[in-house]
């Protein structure tokens, strides 16, 4: 049997790329998954400005995972200028990192893979048949969008956030505020994971290198030291000696490894790594969903997210209770800290790494005594994810062969999709086309 | 729910060159005073975020870049979403980056309201990764300032009529 296929701008994930794949007589000829758009020059937007106008620049480059890109950002300057944040500050920070996780699978779930479980096209005919479906996932997209406006003014492009905490900190006002709209959210999560309890998962199965951030004593989307079950735990500031990027002549995005390795990051690689530190409410719904961990189907990176957005509700109620409970001192809760600027008076390297929703994100900045950045590296979770994306294909394909080639086509599209890729990050990415 | 006021929204990427016309434009808003009925937003690259935004106003200028294909920038232009999807087709020139036309497509096929939207096209030359406006592009920002601020309360025809009142918000 011999295919020429190529999935060109594949669909329904964020941004552009093709998957390219020659098959003749049962073998693989040619496989390569390209990034088509040219990369956004972000890292050089940023060298050669004060390092202070660095989280504002970087919360631009995606309005899905812009809390990410923040927090990433501050945590490097902060390295970088030798600043701890308060204990509170870090807590707001998780919230709002909860937060986006949770837009960001439920955008994911009910947009984009939705769709592929009632078989249409698209979210629009979606919205048609089944309207009570759709608007369930934009009132939970609602939620995360409230969440941010109270804690840092904005629905995207957290204008709030900044080097050694907040521009303005929320009162207790603003937080009970949270806790309702928190609360809310819990029905519509429930219903979230009953849907999901009936996912379509094709059998696959490929061990790979899990890596995400660890915490002795939570589930790690903030802080934490860099794991993979086989590498020692690394300090983030050590991160080169965990992943290495390497130039692909066919990607305008880098490939990334660990090791001999290529790796997968994003909500089930966390889980694998991290499912002991689940809230209950989260392992309930792991086992509902079929989800047994560790896991080495990447098609069940959708059914992680939605383990994920549970714990996300849960989590913040949680962290709202040690703010609630919590003696406030210097960066208080209700302080106007009129985003005063930090003391910039030490050059230094700095690496700020948190867990996006699709996986770790590494900003790393070198600045001089003045301050003015010299150098950036920024390391986006779908770059990490797209040489083990084409593992997977290479590996699935002899299995799907003998199936009509729109079941090939779609099966493709499911595990690309799986990932959750988003391109817009760094390019863009895919439409289907077969040729022959 | 903001339905007695009228929302002014600038959409784009400040990141990708002119992209962030419309942005550009509301900040420069967010330094003069404008009247308690009008909401002012930074709309960024909101995404599906737009549904919850668009959903809770009756009345909205939503303000961003267009690329005209071919040809020097003509002015800006006002038109409405049904112009917008026509003239798409018509390969004239569409709305880069963030995807208003789908955001209401959705809103349709929810059977929700759709605000009464008026489309204030900056002409852009660049959409490539940088941050500022060309000089092409940014002539064109003390005019879709003015014509903001030259609106009657609420009244987003006189916008589309070319903005001559000199009733001001």
């Amino acid at each position: 049997m011999s295919h020429d296929i190529h999935l060109h701008h594949i669909t329904r994930v964020e941004g552009h790329g093709n998957i390219v794949l020659n098959i003749r007589e049962g073998r693989i000829e040619e496989l390569r998954l390209e990034i088509v758009e040219s990369p956004r020059f972000f890292e050089v937007m940023v060298i050669g400005r004060h390092i202070t106008e660095a989280p504002h620049i970087t919360s631009r480059i995606c309005g899905i995972c812009a809390i990410s890109h923040t927090s990433a950002s501050v945590k490097a300057c902060e390295a970088a200028l030798g600043i701890t944040p308060s204990d509170t500050v870090v807590l707001l920070r998780k919230i709002l990192l909860n937060a986006e996780t949770l837009q960001s699978h439920i955008l994911h779930l009910y947009l984009l893979v939705a769709p592929d479980f009632f078989r249409v096209g698209s979210v629009i005919p979606l919205a048609k048949t089944h309207p009570d479906i759709v608007k369930r996932g934009l009132r939970l997209k609602k939620t995360a969008n409230e969440i941010c406006r109270i804690l840092v003014g904005r629905h995207v492009h957290p204008i709030g956030m900044t080097i050694g905490g907040f521009t303005k900190m929320p009162t207790q006002k603003d937080l009970q505020e949270v806790r309702k709209v928190v609360e809310a959210a819990i029905p519509d999560m429930e219903e979230t994971v009953r849907l999901f309890e009936g996912l379509e998962i094709p059998e696959f199965n490929r061990e790979t290198r899990y890596c995400s951030l660890r915490d002795e004593n939570e589930y790690a989307l903030y802080d934490g030291r860099l794991y993979s079950k086989d590498t020692p735990l690394t300090e983030v500031n050590q991160y080169r000696e965990f992943i290495t990027e390497e130039v692909i002549e066919y990607s305008t995005a880098k490939h990334v490894r660990s090791g001999d390795s290529s790796i997968m990051v994003g909500a089930l690689a966390r889980l694998n790594n991290n499912h002991a530190h689940l809230l209950p409410e989260a392992k309930e719904a792991a086992a509902r969903l079929g989800l047994s961990l560790p896991c080495t189907n990447p098609f069940m990176n959708n059914a992680a997210q939605v383990v994920e957005s549970v714990h996300c509700i849960y989590d913040s109620l949680r962290l709202l209770d040690l703010l609630f409970e919590k003696p406030h001192s210097p960066a208080s809760l209700g302080t106007e800290l009129n985003s005063v600027p930090p003391k910039l008076t030490r050059a230094g390297l700095g690496v700020g790494v948190v867990e996006a929703p699709r996986g770790t994100l590494y900003h790393e900045y070198g600045v001089d005594e003045r301050g003015m950045i010299q150098s950036v590296n920024c390391i986006i979770p779908t770059a990490q994810n797209l040489a083990n994306i084409e593992k997977d294909i290479r590996a699935i394909v002899p299995m799907i062969l003998g199936l009509p080639k729109e079941e090939i086509e779609r099966t493709l599209e499911m595990l690309t999709r799986a990932y959750d890729p988003c391109i817009s990050c760094s390019t863009h990415f895919l439409e289907v086309k077969f040729v022959e | 729910m903001n339905k007695d006021k009228l929302l002014v929204i600038g959409l784009g990427n400040l990141l990708m060159g002119d992209d962030g016309a419309g942005i550009h434009i509301v900040h420069e808003l967010q330094r003069r005073q404008l009247p308690d009925h009008v909401d002012l937003i930074d709309g960024g690259t909101a995404g599906v975020g737009l549904v919850d935004i668009l959903s809770s106003y009756r009345r909205v200028i939503v303000i961003d870049a267009i690329a005209d294909n071919g040809g020097d920038p003509s002015g800006i232009r006002l038109f409405s979403p049904d112009d917008l999807i026509l003239r798409e087709g018509e390969g004239d020139y569409s709305i880069h980056d963030v995807e208003l036309t789908s955001i209401l497509s959705l809103m349709k096929s929810l059977d929700m309201e759709i605000p009464d939207i008026t489309i204030m096209g900056i002409p852009a030359v660049t959409f490539t990764p940088g941050i500022g406006l060309s000089e092409g592009c940014r002539r064109f920002i003390p005019e879709g300032i003015d014509l903001i601020m030259k609106m009657r309360q609420g009244d987003t025809k006189n916008l589309k009529d070319g903005g001559n009142s000199h009733d001001c918000l």
